[in-house]
């Protein structure tokens, strides 16, 4: 039996297809490879665009005045938009959080005589435009009477935009400002 | 009572309390109680002059890392100062003699720390330069809760108290302490 060890033409054209076959499944690859990087992008940028708030509160504390009825929380706030939309705060939420559980939300003051001049402030709602912040001074009123019986154990502040979109930050200790508390002199006979 | 000798570790300060007290104050952090620490920077003055520089001020920037031994005989709390002064240290708390300070500084989440050397008593050294701390609720909370229950289980133990009567003492004293430890300066 002669067995031909010669090439045929239908051998190189089958080597020819089997190359090109390689080279289009290591394209292929590629292909993919590049259209996950474009997915990822995509994707980020589809999330950017979702509202995302971040909140910092840098200051607080209790105005206390002796001859008030109400004692006074001031926190000086900074609220940034990560998002690529701007953006509208509609609600700055104080809740102290006490002991036995109870969660105690203060009202937003409108009282305009005893705030601080040099502080300016968080105006509701305040538009936040895409990727920037903005700083001011939230004031909420608590009975005095009710101060005295609730035991704060955190402030937590939440600010709220328009999507409801939520972003909150707390304080442990808020240091109090007390007015009016001199001791008097006993006047002298 | 001897300095323990206080060694480095990764180049960070091993700082020893030496003395520890609960500051209540009216008006103050609404009159809940504080914990405070003294704690031996003798060999350390920078970490003396950190504090001193830092008591000034009205804010600063801290990070802290909780951690513990392989035994769990000591609690470490890593502080690294940003402003206004750059500093790290490490305070080592012993887990069975510090356990109410552990306890109320989890409790409260502040704590009062001030420099001092092997002997200082708060009562005597209250016009020293102090920092009051925020500390973050961190995961290692949980951790140190239990190596405290285990501490408490310990002590008990110690005291002679049987084991059939352990559940009950330790839920009396649990009462009497969180009652105390709720207590308020208003």
């Amino acid at each position: 039996m002669v067995v031909s060890t010669s090439i045929e033409v239908s051998d190189i054209v089958a080597m020819i297809a089997c190359v090109i076959s390689i080279f289009c499944a290591f394209f292929s690859l590629w292909q993919a490879k590049t259209a996950k990087k474009a997915y990822d992008l995509q994707k980020k940028i589809y999330l950017d665009g979702f509202s995302h708030l971040e909140l910092n509160i840098r200051d607080s504390f209790v105005y206390d005045d002796k001859n008030e009825e109400k004692l006074f929380i001031f926190f000086g706030i900074v609220v940034n938009n990560l998002s690529d939309k701007q953006t509208s705060i509609k609600k700055c939420v104080l809740s102290l959080l006490c002991e036995e559980d109870v969660i105690y939300k203060p009202s937003l003051s409108e009282k305009e005589d005893c705030f601080y001049k040099e502080l300016s402030k968080f105006e509701i709602p305040q538009n936040l435009g895409a990727h920037s912040s903005h700083a001011g001074w939230l004031k909420y009123e608590v009975s005095r009477e009710i101060y005295m019986k609730i035991n704060i154990n955190t402030f937590v502040v939440c600010v709220e935009d328009i999507h409801g979109v939520r972003a909150l930050d707390n304080a442990v200790f808020v240091r109090e400002e007390l007015h009016n508390y001199e001791i008097e002199k006993a006047n002298q006979s | 009572m001897k300095s323990k000798k206080q060694t480095k570790v990764d180049n960070i300060p091993m700082l020893t309390i030496v003395s520890n007290a609960l500051v209540m104050q009216k008006n103050f952090a609404d009159g809940r109680p504080i914990p405070l620490i003294i704690i031996d920077t003798t060999e350390y003055t920078e970490v003396r002059r950190a504090i001193e520089l830092h008591a000034g001020t009205n804010e600063g920037e801290v990070n802290f890392t909780w951690g513990r031994t392989k035994d769990s005989k000591y609690i470490t709390l890593v502080v690294e100062a940003i402003s206004p002064v750059e500093i790290k240290y490490m305070i080592v708390f012993e887990a069975n003699m510090h356990c109410s300070v552990l306890d109320v500084i989890l409790k409260t989440r502040l704590l009062y720390i001030q420099a001092g050397e092997v002997g200082d008593k708060i009562s005597r050294k209250l016009d020293s330069p102090r920092i009051l701390f925020e500390l973050p609720i961190t995961d290692f909370e949980s951790e140190i809760k239990q190596i405290l229950e285990k501490e408490k289980v310990k002590s008990f133990k110690r005291m002679n108290v049987k084991k059939r009567d352990l559940k009950k003492v330790i839920k009396g004293f649990d009462a009497e302490w969180n009652s105390f430890t709720a207590k308020r300066f208003k």
